[in-house]
């Protein structure tokens, strides 16, 4: 009558190796490896997220700053954007895109809008066509880095124009809207800054247009 | 004889229930699976944070523009974690090095435009150790 009892003993090696096996796998299986990689993805795009509106509010900051050198708005910010590109090349990221500028003088006449486009993209821009009102310019073959600048001269008496701004690579079409408020009594500047900044980790876009009394 | 039976049928059972165990334990741990390193990233956020708090002091700038290393470390001192060494350094491109050798340093960089009276990019990048 003792035999079946002791027998059953002997098996609760067995059925406790099951039992921790089992918790075993439950433990490894709740450990998610992959969201904790993807939460630690979400923190690191984050960062980036941050050094990316660090250039875009200090492209902006250039033009306040510049204030006193009215002139040099331009140049200066042409030169911050460049000087960003290189500090995020030393960080082994690439930050791409294309500065436009467009100032408005309300002391000459005819009415001026001198525009100056920055090509960053990385590559030449093969055709550019900025259209303005009812005239356009067109320029091709504009090497990283290089500069085309555009005046266009008119009675312009709308209180706000869209500049747009076409433009072709190797790789890619692209069209930029640029909205350009218009008041013959007070100088503006108006920046259009479309950017990417691209790591192995994540890629950062943005395009912003911003007007400044001068 | 019977008990001797029973002696070894335990041990039977026992050896069956250790040997599953670890063909399980070796099979399903056996890839190596690292646990991603949260530490780098946190400081990374914290020091870029510090930096982003003392931009909002007018004062910012002109420690900048003026190389002004000394008060940029101690402002940061209490918003830095205690258990971080760091160093501050200002620079147009490529930065100096603070003098530790350790393998777990790492960096986080900040750009300013300049200020109205001198408009030159710099950046300030936080060297960071433990």
């Amino acid at each position: 009558m003792m035999l079946p009892k002791e027998k059953s003993k002997g098996q609760v090696f067995i059925i406790l190796s099951i039992i921790i096996i089992t918790v075993m796998i439950m433990l490894k299986t709740g450990l998610n490896i992959s969201q904790i990689m993807e939460n630690k993805r979400y923190l690191e795009a984050g960062l980036e997220q941050m050094q990316f509106q660090n250039i875009r509010n200090e492209a902006l900051k250039t033009i306040q700053i510049s204030y006193y050198n009215k002139s040099g708005m331009t140049d200066n910010l042409n030169s911050f954007m460049n000087y960003a590109r290189q500090v995020a090349n030393t960080k082994a990221m690439d930050l791409n895109g294309v500065v436009v500028t467009a100032v408005y003088n309300s002391s000459t006449t005819p009415y001026a809008i001198n525009v100056t486009f920055l090509n960053l993209l990385g590559t030449t821009i093969n055709h550019l066509n900025i259209t303005f009102d009812t005239s356009s310019n067109i320029s091709t073959s504009i090497s990283d880095g290089g500069i085309v600048k555009v005046n266009f001269t008119g009675d312009y008496s709308s209180m706000g124009y869209t500049m747009k701004l076409f433009f072709n690579t190797s790789y890619a079409n692209k069209t930029d809207y640029m909205t350009i408020p218009f008041n013959t009594s007070k100088s503006k500047i108006t920046v259009l800054i479309d950017l990417s900044l691209k790591s192995y980790r994540s890629e950062q876009n943005e395009i912003f247009n911003q007007t400044f009394i001068i | 004889m019977i008990k001797s039976k029973k002696g070894i049928s335990k041990t039977f059972e026992a050896t069956v229930a250790v040997l599953s165990m670890l063909t399980v334990f070796i099979i399903y741990f056996s890839a190596k699976q690292t646990l991603p390193d949260f530490e780098t990233i946190n400081r990374e956020m914290k020091a870029f944070n510090s930096i982003k708090v003392l931009v909002e002091s007018n004062d910012f700038r002109q420690w900048v523009l003026s190389n002004d290393t000394q008060t940029l470390n101690t402002k940061m001192l209490s918003l830095m974690p205690n258990d971080i060494n760091y160093e501050a350094f200002v620079c147009s491109v490529d930065c100096g090095k603070p003098n530790v050798t350790s393998e777990s340093m790492i960096s986080v960089s900040y750009i300013i435009a300049g200020d109205v009276k001198d408009v030159r990019p710099r950046q300030v990048v936080v060297y960071m150790w433990s």
